[in-house]
């Protein structure tokens, strides 16, 4: 069988794009043997559309890839134009990092991590059929005719399978950016049953900055001293660029309205599901009429590129509609387009059709991770790139799968909403997703995850190091913290300063601390306390403001975790149970949940249908542990 | 005698399924006339049930037993519909519509179970006297009326909380900045909201207090004159209806009436307090009974200082409403009120149990305490809309977190102003019923913001 193939590997990597990327570094640093398939070796991790990273609740992603040892966090500190610190007023937990980047240099930096593992054949062809012997995943054959072995593959097809793209009455079979789409992985999944789904997103046009009257723009600056994603980055040093804000007005509005006849999402060219969390210009008008005017961002692409993306105008519309509406916008009255908005259909599957660590349910040793998955985001894809990759990995060397619950990071609530509910549309993350979102801040991603990944090698031992040594510095700070001092003048004159409340008699530093506008640094300047980095610092700050809410989400952690433990047997017939609604008993059939704690998350599936579960799961291990 | 033919609901309302029983030899033609399904002895059998009319009532189970194999004896049919309060009343109109059977009177099944020797009357005098309860039968025939409204109201309210939950979330999700928040008007929304909770909470307290009896909890540290109070209370008033040993072995409750009021006290008289440790009982104890207690009355010895176990006491029962009773006035007296009439900033109250000084206060204090002077009781009074003392509760916890939620938001604490503010949801959402409020909230942002890119 052996000499059927052309080359062995351990593990293929479907597709180059940001889940491809964190697949095939994490299988390879976990010592497999990675074949990395890419249509175009010049669009390994594209930025097909904005060119940022980060941003609310995608900001929290980037941090827990870095802290899985992922590359995300440190391709973009070193490929950064602008970083920004966004929801700085609305409390630690929601506080998010959003970084503009050059999009090229992103590209070659990330290319030149992958050529760089020893472990990763990185090649320029198109997987055309997944190879399965016994139900599981043996081999991938391409579209130049090649046929590899592998014994896990991870498909990370992002938006390019049977991609179509329309911009007004122009329809073409193509991949983002005019790249070719890729034809044959489709009927492949097919085959293995995999019931596809027609998805849609869109960009929007680029403009020439020269163009630009930016003047007639505000601008939006960058932060500093710039924050940084990755755990292993100190200070950085940078001259950032600005971006822009603007709007649209009546006038664009006016011409997008008498022009929705020739949108092909109006006009019926389009059949597939676009996301309501990044609607082109055209949906905004159509469902939110009444509002006068939408903001639009202009960012710049790159530093050695005159390309600005026109964020908030994500459209399909005709190439002289696009023109026309734009320079009906202040700044933009003179603009030259270089690249007209598109929006883009592709294949994906239906993800409740994987276990929680996004392995098939039915095929050992196939992955899927990113856009493939229903997902839309750079980050999204990259978290569940480096989750599928790590388990791919864990998968062929026989190990147990590392499982990352929704009450230890974004990426678990991501990969545990769409794969246990599965979704309607382009799934994007959101910090409102996130219910234990008081824990998972994007400061202490490293404390929920990076011990959790010591056992994949994928942790260096400078990282290990830095986490240590975090953890040392906060456990002596909050023990600093928990002593009383009395009312003194110092004090008293930092409360007002505040707007605090006096403190009478004695007071304990935490109770300080907890006040709002009291910082640690305030009382290092007049107490004892221990100097400690700035990442040990927010997190001393953000327990002791929010100590309460922490215990008790902890708490119901601890509800979960007991609700987890009951395992749900496999072979479970639900249409046996007649006490389940007829409902509960048909999602709980086709979605096959591991344990209780997931079944209980599925919609449709009631308390009382728990309930009922749950006697019968015990009565069921009464029954079998009965003697006989 | 019996040769009348007769109905009843035989489940509470509210469960997921009703249960209609009929007996008599109408049975059968009954189910004839309204049920499509199959009818059998001893056959449960799906189908609809349809009034005279021809309209569909609901999709149903009916079980038919024949003469003499069934709990009456009699021909006896069982229809179980949907536990929806209008499902039932439907059901009801239509059985009484045929002319075939009437209404049950209360023992009705039980009796002629007896009757016709399905039962002793030992067995049947059981039975009976769970249903005597005539007091449960009206509060549930009240419930049943109150159901629908109950729903509408706090279905209202949820939407409140979910579109003010979405505007937080989406200021939180938000990348632009171009979602302003308007702490202020959301604060006053928040506060609005938590308002209209406690008021159906409140509503609801009242209703039950009167319906049921106001449970009033006497805790104070060993010897502080607990257990004189309460009899001097209960002998004076000379309405000692029963004594129940409760349904904790140490506690003994008694019932009385405080001015007009039905009340339980629940009272440690029972125990000897030599047998524990002296501070951990008072403080556990006084914990217990509290989480139950409609009314807290903290007694402290009038002969002595207030000490630090006087106080650990109390510290078990945050949240209750609370009275200090001063005891003992008629010896040396150490205690006195502040100014306001205080004591640790509660409303205080001496007394004395052997001269009776004091107690006519006490007993007013307690009812104004209970069932406060409220410009809105004579709409929330005696008819409240929320019974179930789950709903009750739930009220109470949207309350408190609507109301930390609204503080929150305007100390710019917007992450912590929206967990409580979700959790109010969350606690709306289990009287609904509702299954998934997160998909509903990530909805509600959706279509009511214009977020993303």
């Amino acid at each position: 069988m052996s000499a059927f193939f052309d080359e062995k590997y351990d593990i293929a990597v479907i597709g180059a794009g940001h889940a491809g990327c964190e697949a095939a570094l994490a299988c390879a640093r976990m010592g497999l043997k990675t074949l990395v398939l890419c249509i175009d070796l010049d669009s390994v991790a594209l930025m097909a559309c904005n060119p940022s990273i980060g941003g609310t609740s995608k900001g929290h992603l980037v941090r827990e890839v870095d802290a899985l040892g992922g590359e995300m966090g440190l391709a973009a500190d070193d490929c950064f134009i602008q970083m920004r610190m966004l929801n700085t007023g609305k409390g630690p937990a929601v506080r998010s990092l959003r970084a503009q980047m050059d999009k090229r240099r992103y590209h070659e930096r990330m290319k030149a991590a992958l050529e760089s593992e020893p472990n990763v054949t990185l090649r320029q062809d198109e997987c055309a059929r997944i190879l399965t012997e016994n139900g599981a995943v043996f081999g991938i054959e391409t579209a130049l005719g090649a046929s590899y072995a592998c014994r896990a593959a991870v498909v990370c097809s992002g938006v390019y399978l049977k991609s179509r793209v329309h911009t007004g009455e122009y329809h073409r079979d193509r991949g983002p950016s005019g790249l070719a789409s890729a034809t044959q992985l489709s009927d492949s999944l097919k085959e293995l049953g995999f019931e596809l789904r027609r998805f849609k997103t869109g960009t929007p046009p680029r403009v020439a900055k020269a163009s630009l009257d930016l003047s007639r723009t505000e601008p939006q600056y960058g932060d500093f001293p710039i924050p940084h994603f990755s755990f292993m980055t100190d200070a950085l040093e940078r001259e950032q660029v600005p971006c822009h804000l603007t709007y649209t007005n009546e006038k664009t509005h006016e011409i997008i309205r008498q022009n929705l006849n020739r949108s092909p999402m109006y006009s019926g060219s389009i059949h597939a599901t676009g996301t309501r969390y990044c609607p082109s210009i055209e949906d905004k008008i159509v469902r939110f009429a009444d509002k006068d005017r939408h903001q639009l961002f202009i960012e710049p692409e790159g530093l050695t590129t005159d390309e600005m993306y026109v964020q908030g105008l994500s459209t399909s519309l005709p190439r002289d509609v696009q023109e026309a509406m734009l320079r009906t916008i202040p700044g933009l009255e003179n603009c030259r387009v270089m690249r007209y908005g598109y929006a883009i259909e592709y294949d994906c599957i239906d993800p409740t059709e994987l276990t929680p660590f996004l392995m098939s349910r039915r095929i050992p040793g196939l992955f899927f991770a990113g856009q493939i998955n229903g997902s839309s985001g750079y980050e999204e894809a990259a978290a569940q790139g480096i989750y599928a990759g790590i388990n791919a990995a864990l998968a062929v060397k026989g190990e147990a799968p590392l499982v990352i619950g929704r009450e230890e990071a974004y990426l678990g609530v991501l990969c545990d909403d769409l794969t246990d509910k599965g979704t309607n549309e382009p799934y994007r993350m959101m910090t409102c997703r996130a219910e234990y979102r008081m824990l998972l801040r994007q400061n202490n991603a490293d404390m929920r995850l990076t011990e959790k990944a010591l056992g994949t090698g994928l942790v260096s031992p400078a990282r290990y190091d830095r986490l240590m040594r975090k953890k040392e510095e906060i456990r002596l700070a909050s023990g600093a913290l928990k002593r009383n001092v009395p009312a003194s003048e110092a004090l008293t004159k930092l409360l007002t300063d505040r707007g605090s409340a006096d403190v009478r008699g004695s007071t304990s530093l935490e109770m300080l601390l907890k006040r709002s506008g009291i910082t640690y640094t305030d009382l290092l300047a007049i107490y004892e306390l221990p100097a400690v980095s700035d990442e040990a610092r927010e997190e001393v700050e953000a327990e002791a403001l929010y100590g309460g809410y922490v215990k008790r989400q902890q708490e119901q952690i601890e509800k979960l975790r007991r609700m987890e433990k009951e395992t749900i047997p496999t072979d479970i017939d639900y249409m046996a149970i007649t006490n389940l609604r007829t409902e509960a008993r048909q999602k709980l059939t086709r979605l096959r949940p591991v344990n209780l704690g997931a079944a209980a998350r599925i919609s449709g599936v009631s308390p009382a249908d728990i309930a009922v579960l749950s006697i019968y799961l015990k009565s069921r291990t009464e029954d079998e542990n009965a003697p006989r | 005698m019996l040769d009348k033919t007769v109905f009843a609901l035989s489940t509470p309302v509210g469960g997921a399924i009703a249960i209609m029983r009929i007996s008599g030899e109408n049975a059968r033609p009954l189910l004839e006339r309204l049920f499509t399904g199959r009818i059998a002895h001893r056959r449960v059998s799906y189908g609809r049930i349809v009034d005279e009319n021809g309209e569909i009532i609901d999709a149903c189970c009916a079980a038919f037993f024949e003469a003499p194999d069934s709990y009456t004896g009699e021909d006896m049919a069982e229809i179980s519909v949907h536990g929806s309060l209008a499902v039932a009343r439907r059901l009801a109109e239509a059985i009484e519509s045929t002319g075939l059977a009437e209404k049950a009177g209360p023992g009705d099944f039980t009796r002629r179970a007896y009757l016709n020797g399905k039962m002793d009357l030992a067995e049947a005098e059981a039975v009976m006297d769970m249903v005597a309860a005539s007091a449960e039968r009206s509060r549930r025939a009240a419930a049943m009326q109150l159901e629908g409204r109950l729903s509408a109201v706090i279905a209202s309210l949820y939407e409140r909380i979910k579109l003010a939950c979405a505007r937080l979330a989406n200021a939180m999700d938000d990348d632009t900045g171009e979602a302003e928040l308007d702490e202020a008007a959301l604060a006053a929304e928040f506060t609005a909201a938590a308002n209209e909770a406690e008021e159906l909470k409140e509503g609801g307290l009242r209703s039950r207090i009167l319906r049921e009896g106001a449970r009033v909890a006497i805790i104070g540290s060993p010897n502080v004159g607990k257990s004189s109070l309460l009899n001097a209370l209960i002998m004076r008033e000379r309405a000692i209806v029963t004594a129940i040993p409760g349904t904790t072995r140490d506690t003994v409750e008694e019932q009385a009436e405080i001015e007009g009021l039905p009340v339980i006290f629940v009272d440690t008289a029972g125990i000897r307090e030599t047998d524990d440790e002296v501070e951990k009982l008072g403080i556990e104890r006084a914990r217990r009974e509290a989480d139950y207690a409609d009314l807290v009355l903290w007694l402290v010895d009038g002969t002595r200082a207030i000490r630090k176990e006087d106080i650990d006491v109390l510290s078990g029962v945050r949240g209750k409403k609370t009275a200090a009773v001063i005891t003992k006035t008629d010896l040396d007296r150490a205690v006195y009120p502040d100014a306001d009439g205080l004591i640790n900033g509660l409303p205080a109250f001496p007394t004395s149990a052997v001269t009776g000084e004091g107690l006519t206060a006490l007993r007013r204090g307690m009812a104004e305490l209970l069932l406060p002077e409220n410009p809105h009781s004579e709409s929330a009074f005696p008819e409240s809309i929320v019974t179930n003392s789950r709903h009750i509760e739930a009220l109470g916890r949207a309350a408190d977190a609507l109301f930390a939620a609204a503080r929150l938001i305007v100390s710019g604490e917007t992450d912590a102003a929206y967990f409580e503010a979700r959790s109010a949801m969350d606690a709306a959402a289990q009287i609904l019923g509702t299954e998934d409020p997160g998909e509903e909230l990530v909805d509600a942002v959706f279509s009511h913001f214009c977020m993303g890119k």
